[in-house]
């Protein structure tokens, strides 16, 4: 066996992390996109400290935690959905990913209520450094979570026709690790944005 | 979930100063270490990958660390 | 070659490399203009060499472009494509188009040009890199529609790939996006605002995608490697691609009147940008260790190598080196953009041109599967030849630039533009120098052509 077929085939266990090997690359290039944005924030805030912190004052933690909340928890699901096409429970598997998806669902509702309600006060990218970081974050991140609602609804839609196994499962594997590093990189962005002054 | 409760009391009672900074960014990067460990199933594979994630953790926590004590002092 | 309309490609072709000598001629005028300014003054003033030298440079990357589609489609659908002889008929046209505009940019003073061509109906002349009277434009528009009908009809009625896909993606950004060439506000601030949604979004966004494409297609040819894995690093070079280059638009919009907030999308987004360059080096370099077969067109496969590491050396790290809203302060505009601007259109774009025309003409020509080993020896010369020049042009405009940028920027009494310029003439010396080495590798490149021919019958 050559090394293409390590790559494209299921590989033995430990060797690369799972899932399409592909995804890590992009997953590992997000995690870098995300990283400068946060520590380009961190710089940035040095220079005007009281008008991030007057400003972070006036974003909506609870709106932020629930998201976390939900977040988290909806990576739970993905994790039980893997598990369960571990042990060829097809219909569990999909049942998992839908509960996974409805949250991330829920997770934009309340994202779009808390930029509603920016936006009615009239706080726009403009009106400051915060608010530029705030938005180009959250929005960048916003986008992130469609995305992987739409990778894990494809592999739910698979899923559904029976198209994976114990044996033949890297799909979901796939999106459950994309969806995990769209949860990780909220867990960073909430305390940073909304919490630490 | 509890660290995530814990990080909005903290949020609400509007705190601020070095420790405070630092207990955030540690449990941050607990919070995040696990969800690489056990969501993505890191713990199970070469170091290799789960080192990278870790690298990456520490470097972006403490360069927001130096960013935040900077502005302290 | 499977199909007989493939050859269409092969005017297309011819015509973009002949173009690409013109392109190089007048760029070695226009840097002996630089030393010597009245050089063919007045017959070829150095604002018209400019002109010529870039828009001729944008005309043969089109060309290529197409011939690479008309090339690559028809194996990926498995067809023949919809209409060969539109395919012809759009060659001619605008090859005539195109050679008439630049005889227009010649003989002409360029007032006189938008004079007669009927600006003042629709006025879109006049800016940089569009410099094309509106009637060229117009016929790019029609030329380029036809292209996409004939393109288009041929996937759909065949064999869809992500190859193919990405390749349409691409040339349809490509459509969309010029057709703001036509929009002019009179307002300045809104005019750049638009103008560089033609110019990065092509540069930075959908060239890009025909580039991967046809970088995919070739290295799936001459590696054997499964099409899945390479479709595979196509899809997440493309997502990437397009997440950081769509909004990096902004490192053009820090001093322009733009809205603030630009300083730090553009700076961060644009920061990201080399990632999907250093990927297609991992990728192209990954594929090529794991090949199955011992392709015989070693020519071929030494550009596509040669193009990621260029466009990743170019484009990434040329690019980087001045996109950050604070660096670019102090460097916007300066030699350095050009340093950038040379290596990154090399690298990315006439690379893998050159690479799909090496891939595809020895099939074209009718010999067997590449071409002879000494046609070979001769072509992988040439690109040294030109790689190592390129190299040296970057690196001597490089250092202009940081000299520019002392002398004329820095310190408490800076030099104005001219006396700057004449400080740094050694530099420019130097960069036509390895201009004249770039010519002699585009020779031995077109003399690989005529290598080797009596070989063929064996």
């Amino acid at each position: 066996m050559n090394k293409v077929d390590t790559i494209s085939a299921p590989h033995p266990k430990g060797y690369y992390p799972p899932g399409d090997f592909a995804i890590w690359f992009f997953i590992y290039a997000e995690l870098l996109a995300f990283g400068v944005f946060f520590v380009t924030y961190a710089f940035a805030r040095t220079y005007n400290v009281e008008m991030f912190n007057a400003s972070q004052l006036e974003l909506n933690r609870t709106a932020g935690a629930i998201n976390t909340v939900l977040l988290i928890t909806s990576s739970y699901f993905v994790i039980r959905a893997v598990a369960a096409i571990r042990e060829d429970q097809q219909n569990l598997c999909v049942k998992w990913l839908f509960a996974a998806i409805f949250l991330g669902g829920m997770f934009l509702v309340v994202k779009i209520i808390e930029f509603k309600a920016k936006f009615a006060a009239g706080i726009s990218l403009s009106t400051n450094t915060f608010y530029t970081f705030y938005f180009s974050m959250t929005v960048f991140h916003f986008m992130h979570v469609i995305l992987g609602m739409i990778i894990l609804g494809a592999v739910m839609l698979k899923a559904r026709r029976g198209g994976y196994s114990s044996q033949e499962h890297t799909g979901v594997e796939t999106g459950a690790s994309y969806w995990h590093m769209v949860d990780l990189v909220w867990i960073i962005l909430f305390p940073l944005v909304y919490v630490i002054r | 979930m509890l660290l995530t409760l814990a990080v909005l009391f903290i949020g609400q009672a509007g705190l601020g100063g070095t420790t405070v900074v630092c207990i955030l960014l540690i449990s941050t990067f607990v919070k995040t270490q696990m969800v690489a460990d056990y969501f993505m199933g890191l713990k199970r594979t070469r170091l290799i990958w789960r080192a990278i994630v870790t690298v990456y953790l520490l470097l972006v926590m403490s360069l927001i660390g130096l960013a935040y004590w900077l502005s302290l002092s | 070659m499977q199909y007989q309309s493939q050859a269409v490609a092969k005017p297309y072709f011819i015509a973009a490399l002949g173009l690409f000598a013109g392109q190089i001629l007048f760029g070695l005028i226009m840097g002996l203009q630089y030393v010597m300014g009245d050089f063919l003054f007045p017959e070829i003033p150095f604002n018209v060499a400019r002109m010529v030298h870039t828009n001729l440079l944008i005309v043969w990357l089109l060309f290529g472009f197409m011939g690479a589609a008309y090339y690559m489609v028809p194996e990926e659908s498995e067809r023949e494509i919809h209409s060969p002889k539109l395919a012809l008929a759009l060659f001619w046209i605008f090859l005539i188009a195109g050679a008439l505009t630049i005889v227009g940019y010649l003989a002409v003073p360029y007032a006189t040009l938008a004079k007669i061509t009927g600006n003042d109906l629709l006025p879109t002349m006049g800016r940089e890199f569009l410099e094309q009277p509106t009637i060229t434009k117009i016929g790019i528009v029609i030329v380029v529609l036809g292209f996409l009908f004939n393109i288009t009809m041929t996937v759909l009625k065949g064999r869809k790939t992500v190859v193919s896909s990405v390749m349409l993606i691409g040339f349809w950004g490509l459509a969309i996006f010029f057709l703001f060439s036509f929009y002019n506000p009179e307002n300045l601030v809104l005019d750049k605002y638009f103008w560089w949604w033609v110019v990065h979004l092509w540069v930075e966004g959908v060239w890009e995608l025909i580039l991967g494409s046809i970088l995919a297609f070739v290295l799936i040819k001459v590696t054997g490697v499964d099409r899945e894995v390479i479709e595979k690093w196509l899809y997440i070079i493309i997502a990437m691609t397009l997440i950081t280059g769509i909004i990096g638009t902004g490192h053009h919009y820090y001093w322009i009147g733009a809205p603030e907030y630009w300083q730090v999308l553009g700076s961060i987004f644009s920061a990201l940008e080399p990632i999907p360059f250093f990927m297609m080096a991992v990728f192209a370099f990954n594929m090529v260790n794991q090949r199955r077969r011992e392709h015989p067109n070693k020519a071929a496969t030494l550009w596509a190598l040669g193009t990621a590491v260029m466009a990743f050396l170019g484009a990434g790290v040329w690019g980087f080196l001045h996109t950050l809203a604070p660096v670019n302060f102090y460097t916007h505009g300066s030699q350095i953009t050009a340093a950038h601007g040379h290596m990154a259109f090399y690298g990315a774009y006439v690379m893998i041109v050159l690479c799909i025309i090496s891939y595809s003409m020895p099939l074209m020509r009718g010999r067997a599967a590449a071409n002879p080993p000494k046609a070979q020896v001769v072509e992988m010369w040439a690109f040294w030849v030109m790689t190592i020049s390129m190299v040296f042009i970057t690196l001597f405009l490089t250092g202009a630039g940081i000299l520019q940028i002392w002398l004329q920027r820095m310190g408490d009494t800076p030099m104005s533009f001219m006396a700057g310029q004449d400080q740094i003439a050694l530099f420019y010396w130097l960069r036509e120098i390895a201009g004249v080495g770039f010519l002699i590798g585009l020779i031995t490149y077109f003399i690989s052509f005529f290598v080797g021919g009596e070989e063929q019958a064996s």
